[in-house]
């Protein structure tokens, strides 16, 4: 169990600055999830805690103690690879052993510490079995379990789960989280999925071209993204965004429609803003602002439409099956503090002035 | 690992079929022969086991069998060895690459006849550079190939000269398709360079190591253009290994049915020994 401090970390492939100055703080037991786009550099900074690169420049700190310059045996993290890079000729009991018996453990302690391990992951009757004779999810497991097995000080995850299929995926994340309540352990978790993200983290890292774009508790940046992008990244489907002039306390379009400005509007008169909605913050009204229906989308519980309005598409999800029909007009309104705004240049987060 | 254990076997096909065609189907001809005799008249008779019979009670069989199995217990790690360390040097490059690329790929461009009379002008008493030098730096001449106690090994040095790189082929692929992520693994686990070598490379290159060691194995036993252009199985039978004793029965005595009783006797050596050298190098995972 161990904090962990980043201080301006930056690293360079030849000419590319791929992480341009990272600095995040993650607290003893915390669990930390490291989302963004693909090629935003997660793995790379995942990799540069491990001791798998070395920083250009920047400090490390992991319970207290600079290992910057310390290579991965010295750091006391473990990893969970995204192809989970089991050893393909050791049983799945010497895999996750083999950390201990390079330590030179006693024999004894290994079996009591994998035994206990495997314990906890189910994988009490797959020891003697090689990674070979797995399922995926197996091997997952047995992942974990290697990780497990050393009781670092930090525990890495990238994107372990990205190889499962959804169903396995979604039991393996309930997983993951009883581990972490369990075991209490410092884990900073890549992924892909913001639903994963969402539902394992205290708290979220979006990143953005090797920079962190925002950090705080899920439900934070999702109710309040810093900027377009973070609103834009997290939610599934993605935020709603169109482009307008506040005006009178509305969002007037180029094409002249009139969107309901919400609460940030006050104060900024005449600047140019992304308005932006979530699909399930905009529901069917008697008064708002109206748009012509192209598509639906039933999903089960759900209604996906796209209606198109002021000429741009616009998704909304109905928490109902309503009964619609492609050509129809609708009427549609969002909630004022649900409304977000941001700047049309730099696209950083608007709030009401006083 | 692989989508399938043939694989490897497939991309070797071109160079197995190479050996069928050039080695082993003559040999398999020769087993049929082998219990054939050339009788006063000069045709072809069947005799039997007599060729066998003959061989074993013949002193220069034995003492050709003795040779033979030094020679590949010998050149036969020795060639894996260093073709290992090839291999393992152009995986994870030092500096000077560029002097090992050009030594490794240097003897596979020369063919063996040439390669051989190459090393005879090179290791030469009167005229080779190489006792010139050794004269030079005060260790003084050495009789190589004309010696009875050097030659065979000189014969080593020049096969392994020859065939190290090209099985350091073999095993660089085997570097290669260990994933790097076991290594990285292994690293966080927290593996040194040499554990990682003795816990992860290793074990993983069984299977590369065991088609080497077989397929050299094999060819080794039938290594012989090199004693015919430099030493003629001598000084003093010294390097008379039983291939080169299959030669000589057949074009210098006109005695093909012992000629073939050699070629059978190897054959049946080379099986023997490749099936216990899979055995060897099987892993764990196949034994349990
Ligand atoms: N060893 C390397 N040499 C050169 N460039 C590299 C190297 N490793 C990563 N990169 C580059 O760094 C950038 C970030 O890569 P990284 O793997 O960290 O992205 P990521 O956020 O993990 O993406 P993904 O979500 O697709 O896994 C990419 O543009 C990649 O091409
Ligand atoms: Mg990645």
């Amino acid at each position: 169990m161990s904090t962990m401090n980043i201080e301006n970390l930056r690293k360079s492939f030849g000419e590319t600055e791929i992480l341009r100055g990272i600095d995040l703080d993650v607290g003893d037991g915390e669990f930390v999830a490291l989302v963004g786009p693909s090629g935003c550099g997660k793995s790379t900074l995942l990799r540069l805690i491990a001791g798998l690169e070395v920083a250009t420049s920047g400090r490390l700190v992991i319970g207290g103690r600079d290992v910057t310059a310390l290579p991965p045996k010295e750091r006391d993290v473990a990893m969970v690879f995204q192809n989970y890079a089991l050893y393909p000729h050791m049983t799945v009991r010497s895999n996750m052993g083999f950390s201990l018996k390079l330590r030179g453990a006693e024999k004894a302690e290994i079996e009591r510490k994998v035994t206990e391990a495997a314990d906890v992951l189910g994988l009490d009757t797959l020891l003697d079995r090689y990674p070979g004779q797995l399922s995926g999810g197996q091997r997952q497991r047995v992942a974990t379990g290697r990780a497990i097995v050393r009781d670092p000080k930090l525990f890495l995850f990238d994107e372990p789960l990205s190889n499962l299929d959804a169903k396995l995926r979604v039991q393996m994340r309930t997983e993951i989280k009883a581990l972490h309540q369990r075991l209490g352990n410092t884990m900073i978790y890549v992924t892909h999925d913001q639903i994963e993200a969402m539902t394992l983290a205290d708290r979220i890292v979006v990143m953005h071209s090797g920079r962190i774009e925002q950090e705080g508790a899920p439900l934070d940046l999702y109710d309040r993204p810093a900027n377009a992008f973070v609103g834009g990244f997290l939610g599934s489907p993605s935020m709603n965004f169109i482009k307008g002039h506040i005006r009178g306390g509305s969002v007037v379009t180029d094409d002249g429609s009139v969107l309901p400005g919400g609460e940030a509007v006050g104060g900024h008169e005449g600047r140019t803003v992304l308005w932006g909605a979530r699909p399930e913050s905009i529901v069917p009204a008697t008064e708002g602002f109206s748009g012509m229906i192209e598509v639906v989308e039933p999903t089960g519980p759900d209604t996906q439409l796209l209606v198109r309005v002021a000429g741009q598409p616009l998704v909304v999800l109905l928490r109902s099956r309503t009964p619609a029909t492609p050509g129809e007009k609708i009427t549609m309104t969002v909630s004022p503090s649900e409304i977000h705004l941001f700047d049309a240049d730099h696209g950083s987060r608007i709030e009401a002035k006083p | 690992m692989m989508s399938s254990r043939w694989t490897p076997f497939l991309f070797l096909a071109p160079a197995l079929a190479g050996l069928l065609i050039f080695r082993l189907v003559p040999i398999g001809v020769a087993v049929g022969g082998s219990l054939t005799g050339v009788s006063l008249m000069g045709d072809l008779r069947f005799v039997g086991a007599e060729n066998f019979e003959y061989l074993l009670t013949d002193p220069q069989f034995w003492s050709s069998l003795k040779i033979t199995l030094f020679f590949n217990v010998i050149i036969n790690p020795l060639q894996l060895a260093v073709a290992f360390a090839l291999a393992m040097l152009v995986f994870r490059p030092l500096p000077g690459l560029w002097l090992y690329r050009t030594l490794l790929v240097l003897p596979m461009a020369v063919s063996t006849g040439i390669s051989a009379v190459l090393f005879g002008l090179f290791l030469d008493g009167n005229l080779g550079p190489l006792n010139g030098f050794l004269e030079w730096i005060g260790v003084g001449a050495q009789p190589f190939h004309r010696g009875q106690d050097q030659a065979l090994y000189t014969l080593i040095g020049i096969a392994t000269w020859k065939g190290a790189g090209y099985w350091m082929l073999f095993l660089l692929a085997g570097l290669y398709s260990i994933p790097s992520t076991v290594y990285e693994a292994a690293t966080i686990d927290g593996a040194s360079a040499w554990q990682r070598f003795r816990y992860v490379t290793l074990p993983l290159m069984r299977k590369p190591m065991a088609f080497v060691l077989v397929a050299d194995t094999a060819i080794n036993f039938l290594f012989f253009a090199p004693v015919y252009i430099l030493t003629s199985g001598g000084p003093g039978g010294a390097t008379s290994l039983l291939m080169f004793e299959a030669y000589r029965s057949a074009f210098t005595f006109s005695d093909i049915g012992r000629s073939l009783a050699i070629s059978t006797i190897l054959l049946g050596i080379i099986l023997v020994i490749v099936v216990l050298e899979f055995r060897l190098l099987r892993s764990p995972e196949e034994r349990a």
